[in-house]
């Protein structure tokens, strides 16, 4: 039996996305092959409600925590497992806090909706290694070459953020 | 018996070699009763059935069965990241079809910070996390809450016990524009993690 293919757009998925101020409406369009003999004309409306989130995330190997800004935080915790170098991490107080820059990626943020970096900075407790118990592969301080970076936002600086002006920003 | 006891030595032995043979062939044939000669092939039906079908009552073993397919899809994202050592294209399309929202720039942005640092606290391939339902506080096909334990033993060398216990809500992948092929579960997270002040979040699903 040959089957006629009949590109169909079935509808719109409207994702609509509650913020604290408000609705947000994203339109997702949703197009593709439908098999004719098992589909009669129908439009589908699916309506997906994505409630307001907030919340911060864990990172995979639950040692960081990141709430959506530029700054993550070390997890000060209590270390259950044994370091291959020996060295554990403590907590610590706001005074002894060192910041780790790191490329960050923005998913979306270029100026054509793709993937673009620019700087983050991880917290650390002063004295700890981010890292310890590292195995010599640390080659992954390439991610810009494959990104671009993100353009300056308006009414941002243009000059590159250093750990000290993030510190001096965070704390003000 | 009876007989082989009656009969002389060679007839005995005779009748014994066919035993044996007999035995031999049943045991070679599995005992089975298939022919042996060539015979056309008949398809067997199978049944696929997919796991992560909503079913009418989500339940704790179904949620469960979700997160583990979640925990594999996420594991293999970090895989291909550290195998790769750089975040390419193809994780971050692993990424996008496993959150929804904001949380999922959250999660670039620590794998991106333990990028900067190599992986350090990673095993070499590391796991996968488990996550396991504690608490299913609210379950519909439209979004399901979940307090939950995380275990990342299989992920880090040095495993924190500060974040043990965590929350995430799953919304249907029609919220991410469909079902992908990285991710084979029905749902995507929309929140997975913890609230600042590590107390559970307000149920965010819509009430049915």
């Amino acid at each position: 039996m040959s089957k006629v293919l009949t590109s169909i757009r079935i509808g719109v998925v409207l994702v609509l996305l509650n913020s604290n101020l408000g609705l947000t409406f994203a339109q997702v369009p949703d197009s593709g092959l439908v098999d004719d003999s098992v589909l009669t004309t129908t439009t589908t409306t699916t309506v997906v409600v994505v409630p307001s989130i907030q919340g911060c995330g864990v990172g995979r190997d639950g040692t960081a925590l990141g709430c959506g800004r530029d700054r993550l935080e070390h997890v000060p915790a209590t270390v259950t497992g044994v370091s291959e170098s020996g060295t554990s991490s403590s907590d610590s107080s706001a005074s002894d806090r060192i910041y780790v820059a790191y490329e960050r990626i923005i998913d979306g943020g270029g100026p054509n909706g793709e993937a673009c970096t620019t700087t983050g900075y991880r917290e650390m407790p002063a004295g700890v290694d981010p890292a310890v118990g590292a195995i010599p592969d640390r080659d992954f301080r390439d991610i810009s070459r494959t990104y671009p970076v993100c353009p300056a936002q308006p009414g941002t600086e243009t000059e590159p953020e250093t750990a000290a002006t993030f510190a001096l920003r965070y704390w003000q | 018996m009876i007989c082989i006891s009656l009969v002389g030595e060679r007839t005995r032995r005779s009748l014994a070699f066919v035993a044996v043979a007999t035995a031999t062939a049943l045991v070679a044939c599995g005992g089975s009763s298939e022919p042996l000669g060539p015979t056309a092939t008949v398809p067997r039906a199978t049944t696929t059935t997919n796991p992560y079908a909503v079913p009418a009552v989500i339940d704790e073993a179904y949620v469960n069965r979700v997160l583990a397919g979640l925990d594999q899809a996420a594991g293999d994202m970090l895989r291909l990241v550290v195998n790769s050592r750089t975040i390419p294209p193809e994780a971050l399309d692993r990424l996008r079809a496993l959150y929804v929202g904001r949380h999922r720039q959250i999660q670039l942005d620590l794998l991106s910070a333990d990028a900067a640092v190599g992986f350090a606290n990673y095993k070499r391939p590391p796991g996968n996390q488990a996550t396991a339902v504690t608490r299913l506080i609210d379950a519909g096909p439209s979004c399901i809450f979940a307090e939950v334990s995380r275990d990342y033993s299989d992920v880090a060398i040095q495993v924190s016990t500060e974040y043990i216990i965590q929350w995430v809500v799953l919304l249907p992948s029609d919220s991410n524009g469909g079902r992908s092929t990285l991710n084979s579960t029905n749902w995507v997270y929309v929140y997975d993690g913890v609230e600042p002040d590590r107390s559970a979040p307000e149920n965010p699903c819509p009430k049915s």
